[in-house]
């Protein structure tokens, strides 16, 4: 498969999931999730993010938390770093999309104020 | 050309040149191209060309392009088109303020030499992240799904040559 063909699967297959656990989730957590954009990338890119990083690295949000709008002059962002999924995932379709949707719960999480032991109590470190 | 202009830096008021037309046709795409991704994003609202915004006490600036956070209206993304004969106050003067204030991201477009330059703020000042030119797509992570090949930006230099073009 082209390089270009894997990732527009991976995208499509990214877009979907998010676009289905939004869906599920609880309607006073949809109406403060669905502005908040989510970008898809290959990788993290040194020279794209500023912070040091894992380069494994799953997902990141960035911003401030809604109840901080002034923690951060960035405007708030989930970013998906989907081959660094599709490697944790083994290649595994399956596998990938549950991968998607923790860690864009995960990054949700925060965007929502919860901290890294809140995410982990609820299942989604 | 456009109308000459005002901007305050560092107390001082400086008379900005009338802007040629190829600043402005570059200004322009680049503002439709921006404003077509931000309007699907409900976090990032672009200002007009050249709004007035205020970013500390004596800096009153008039960026080509700006993009504030909504939550906050912090400025986040200032695109700054370069003219030749009125450099210096956009590439020396404005920069040290964006880098003082922390701006988070910046951009130097330049026709000079048809290429756009891309700062990010760090702990240490604004680091030059890029230098991008001909084939290369202008690209922002927090900007989801924009890009710019930038020879489409520069593009009507008739001489073909980058430097050779009055702008």
């Amino acid at each position: 498969m082209s390089k270009s063909k894997h990732w527009q699967q991976l995208l499509s297959l990214a877009q979907r999931e998010v676009e289905a656990t939004l869906a599920t989730l609880p309607a006073p957590v949809r109406r403060q999730a669905a502005p908040l954009p989510v970008s898809y990338e290959a990788h993290p890119e040194r020279d794209k993010l500023n912070d040091e990083y894992d380069p494994d690295l799953l997902g990141l949000f960035v911003g401030a938390a809604l109840a901080h709008p002034d923690e951060s002059p960035l405007p708030p962002q989930i970013i998906l770093f989907l081959e660094n999924l599709w490697d944790f995932a083994e290649e595994d379709v399956e596998f990938f999309r549950e991968e998607v949707r923790t860690t864009y719960l995960h990054e949700l999480g925060h965007y929502l104020g919860l901290d890294e032991i809140d995410l982990e109590e609820r299942g989604l470190d | 050309m456009s109308d000459p202009y005002e901007e305050i830096v560092n107390g001082e008021r400086l008379l900005r040149l009338p802007l040629r037309p190829r600043h402005e046709d570059i200004l322009s795409r680049l503002h439709k191209r921006v404003s077509g991704v931000v309007t699907g994003l409900a976090t990032t609202r672009l200002l007009a060309a050249r709004s007035r915004v205020e970013l500390a006490t004596g800096n009153t600036f008039r960026p080509d392009l700006a993009l504030v956070t909504a939550a906050t209206d912090k400025l986040w993304l200032v695109a700054e088109v370069i003219s030749s004969d009125d450099h210096h106050a956009d590439t020396v003067d404005k920069k040290s303020v964006y880098e003082h204030i922390k701006l988070p991201r910046l951009w130097m477009v330049d026709p000079r030499y048809d290429n756009v330059e891309i700062y990010h703020a760090t702990p240490y000042g604004l680091s030059l992240k890029r230098v991008l030119a001909g084939r290369e797509l202008l690209t922002e992570a927090l900007l989801p799904g924009f890009q710019y090949a930038i020879h489409e930006l520069f593009a009507g230099n008739p001489s073909g040559e980058p430097g050779h073009y009055d702008f």
